[in-house]
């Protein structure tokens, strides 16, 4: 079990870890991730695919984590649960191994890229000093912010000018959001709790028939 | 002896582009849905058709 296996994937400059809550609150702004990364012409993994497969979590997420060139990390839900007046630390200690496996994995790792995102751009100096000096980007639980942000990075990052500009994105999640109850319905699946493969899968299949124009 | 195989093209030198069928393969989910991306591929082009009729 270690992140520094592998060789360099195919896709590995394509692909993006994503790092996020799972909850219902934040579901609208995982859609609106996951459908900017496949707009802009990315492949999406996460450690909900390790749920699927029903494989052991932190080897599947290692394994997806060594994968990936690019990582979004949203460390918003770091706060007191209310019930067991507990911090949640998934999403801070995934972020310590995508950062751990920068400094200590194979040559490519190397040149991983990480897109911090929180709801305040400050407040993480109140529970993770010690990554101070990353550029943390706020969202403010919004989630067309979250669109701009991840598709201005996307488009730094791998310096791709075919990458739509927000406002194309933006239009595009809106008409596929508006379309899911619909496709939910005629595939059998729940609209408020589509399993990642099927979300990430329709994604795909809904850009296929919607390509851009020019 | 057979010519060694390249991905290189011989004119220009340049490395030849992935056709569109490798690219999109290459964007294709990581994990499969159980639905199928044939059944997923019918529900989007009737919910496009419906749109257009409505």
């Amino acid at each position: 079990m270690t992140a520094a296996r592998g060789k360099r994937a195919k896709d590995y400059d394509r692909s993006v870890f994503i790092n996020c809550p799972f909850d219902d609150e934040y579901r609208p702004l995982f859609r609106a991730l996951l459908f900017t990364i496949q707009d802009a012409g990315f492949v999406a993994r996460c450690a909900l695919e390790a749920i699927d497969a029903g494989e052991v979590r932190l080897a599947k997420i290692l394994g997806i984590i060594a994968s990936c060139k690019l990582g979004v990390h949203d460390i918003s839900r770091t706060e007191l649960d209310a019930a067991n007046k507990l911090p949640r630390f998934n999403m801070p200690f995934e972020f310590g191994l995508d950062l751990g496996a920068r400094a200590f994995g194979r040559a490519h790792h190397a040149e991983k890229v990480q897109l911090v995102l929180d709801r305040e751009r400050y407040r993480y100096q109140k529970f993770l000093s010690d990554i101070a000096g990353q550029d943390i980007s706020a969202h403010a639980d919004d989630p067309a912010q979250v669109v701009r942000l991840v598709r201005n990075w996307l488009r730094t990052t791998s310096k791709n000018p075919a990458i739509p500009g927000t406002a194309k994105i933006l239009e595009r999640w809106k008409q596929f959001e508006a379309e899911l109850p619909d496709l939910c319905a005629k595939v059998s699946l729940d609209a408020k709790e589509i399993p990642f493969a099927d979300l990430t899968s329709l994604i795909y299949v809904w850009l296929e028939s919607h390509p851009l124009a020019g | 002896m057979a010519a060694k195989t390249s991905t290189k093209t011989s004119r220009t030198g340049r490395r030849a582009k992935p056709s569109a069928k490798a690219t999109r393969k290459l964007l294709a989910p990581k994990v499969k849905s159980k639905i199928g991306l044939k059944r997923l591929r019918e529900a989007v082009k009737a919910v496009q058709e419906a749109a257009a009729a409505a």
